[in-house]
């Protein structure tokens, strides 16, 4: 994806107002680790967090052309991690379909799916960038099916990005010594309260049909380190609205059989000492007369590459075999950028059981534009068994 | 004066802190090779004392700048792993103040917050004598 889809104009002038939005935009999606060097690049006052630097942005005094400046660098930043930040990503090998199915699907993606979709998008509720962000506004979209706004074709890859709103839920403490008398009685036996706190989040989850390589992608818009409600897999929602789609305008679902497994991939990157840094690891050490799990924990480290970790190494050099089940691999990168981050996250069983080996989705993190998120698919994919075209 | 003779200077009218620095210092000064990390238990286990006052005033004692032998380490949850807060968060909360999610740019309960412990410089300086 060399292109950004539907670039905002760069001849208007923009206001506080406009740039207060986006960052209000940012603050539910993006990390501020993330965020952080990108605001502080536009000449706007960064602070501690998000909170202080939205108060300052609501307040703070600019010239036209630094809010505009800031808002061209921020709205691009922010509709490029619509389609490539924080993804749990899928993908479906076209190639694993009878060749008509294939033809049909790909014809369509490269012909007329955009015509076919533009009557569709007519009826959409709000462009990316003016998604809503508060829980009142988002709370209409919470059971309805995802909405699509966007539909276009660069470099001979179909983009479909829908949207919805999700649930995340946070645990955290609370203060009995701050409540009524009752309450205080209620939890009288109680050393700690916890509340969950849920909140919505306006996602965007893509669908690329890629052409020249025979593949459908799904990238699902996910929080790291936050729990989602998982009564309703955005994954599966956005399946059938790609498929009810495809069976409108060509008579058929396009995916259903051929879902990549990712398995493959792991133990090669993780021999491959070229490929990143091995920042999470999951595995089995199988000496001749025992095996450890480490209870099915994932090891994980923020500087360290667990290739050559002293810890992993000495302890590797005492087994007989490393059976990794699950790895994450960072690509560092220098400011503004940040690192890269992929995990292919499997299970202890699968090593136990060979039948349970699929690893179906791969997290993709710190992806700021498409040449990020195509050097990571990139990572995955070559290291995957598939048929010739 | 060595960091033994500057302990029992200063606390040789508060034995139970004085034994308790001691013996961290010697446990850790005897060490060849260090943890990247060390448990407020581990300490607790050099110390020989279980009163948490007495030992919370020995270690924060020993991370002072003046003898340096630890430094305090705040750690921090995120997708799954600790990670070090850094060193401007730790003086916000050193000064008692709201600490900052690094990720998520929120602010972060305390109670969220693990203490553990580094080979201060003092200690390195000794190890590379």
């Amino acid at each position: 994806m060399s292109a950004l889809p539907s670039k905002p104009d760069a001849e208007s002038v923009a206001t506080r107002e406009q740039v207060v939005a986006i960052l209000e935009l940012l603050e539910t999606r993006m990390l501020w680790s993330t965020a952080r060097p990108i605001i502080s690049a536009t000449g706007i006052h960064v602070s501690r967090g998000w909170r202080e630097t939205l108060a300052h942005a609501r307040e703070d005094s600019y010239s036209g052309a630094i809010w505009t400046s800031a808002f061209m660098a921020l709205s691009t930043a922010a509709r490029w991690h619509t389609y490539v930040g924080n993804k749990h990503v899928s993908f479906f090998d076209l190639r694993e379909q009878n060749e008509d199915v294939k033809a049909q699907v790909l014809e369509w993606a490269l012909g007329r799916a955009v015509d076919d979709l533009r009557p569709v998008l007519r009826r959409r509720p709000f462009d990316i960038l003016d998604a809503p962000t508060r829980k009142v506004d988002l709370e209409q979209y919470k059971t309805s099916a995802p909405r699509l706004l966007a539909a276009e074709l660069h470099d001979e890859k179909l983009y479909l990005q829908f949207f919805s709103t999700r649930a995340y839920s946070t645990r955290e403490p609370l203060d009995i010594t701050k409540m009524g008398a009752a309450q205080i009685k209620l939890f009288e036996d109680y050393e700690e309260v916890i509340g969950v706190k849920t909140r919505l989040v306006p996602c965007f989850d893509t669908v690329v049909v890629d052409t020249t390589n025979d593949l459908v992608e799904f990238r699902i818009d996910f929080q790291p380190g936050m729990t989602e409600d998982k009564n309703s897999p955005a994954f599966a929602r956005v399946m059938t609205e790609f498929n009810r789609a495809t069976t409108k305008f060509i008579g058929q679902g396009a995916v259903g059989v051929g879902l990549m497994n990712l398995h493959p991939a792991i133990n090669p990157m993780y021999l491959d000492a070229a490929c990143g840094r091995v920042t999470a690891l999951g595995f089995v050490a199988t000496s001749k007369d025992s095996s450890s799990n480490n209870h099915g924990q994932i090891h994980r480290t923020k500087t360290q590459d667990f290739r050559k970790d002293s810890f992993h190494v000495g302890g590797k050099q005492h087994v007989d075999k490393v059976d990794p089940y699950t790895i994450g691999i960072t690509w560092p990168a220098k400011p503004p950028k940040g690192d890269l981050y992929l995990e292919l996250k499997g299970s202890v069983r699968a090593i136990y059981s060979g039948k349970l080996r699929a690893v179906t989705t791969a997290e993709f993190l710190g992806c700021l534009d498409g040449a990020d998120y195509d050097f990571i698919a990139d990572q995955v994919l070559r290291r995957l068994p598939r048929k010739k075209k | 004066m060595n960091v033994t003779g500057i302990i029992q200077d200063d606390w040789a009218h508060e034995p139970s802190v004085r034994d308790a620095c001691l013996h961290v210092w010697k446990a850790l000064a005897s060490r060849e090779d260090h943890l990247d990390h060390y448990t407020f238990d581990d300490l607790r286990q050099f110390a020989e004392q279980d009163d948490p006052g007495v030992l919370s005033q020995a270690l924060l004692y020993l991370s002072n700048p003046k003898l340096k032998v630890l430094k305090t380490c705040l750690m921090y949850e995120f997708n799954g792993g600790f990670l070090e807060l850094p060193d401007d968060e730790v003086d916000h909360y050193s000064r008692g103040e709201e600490v900052i999610h690094p990720e998520f740019g929120a602010p972060i309960d305390e109670s969220e917050i693990l203490v553990c412990f580094t080979p201060g410089a003092g200690l390195q300086q000794k190890a590379a004598r």
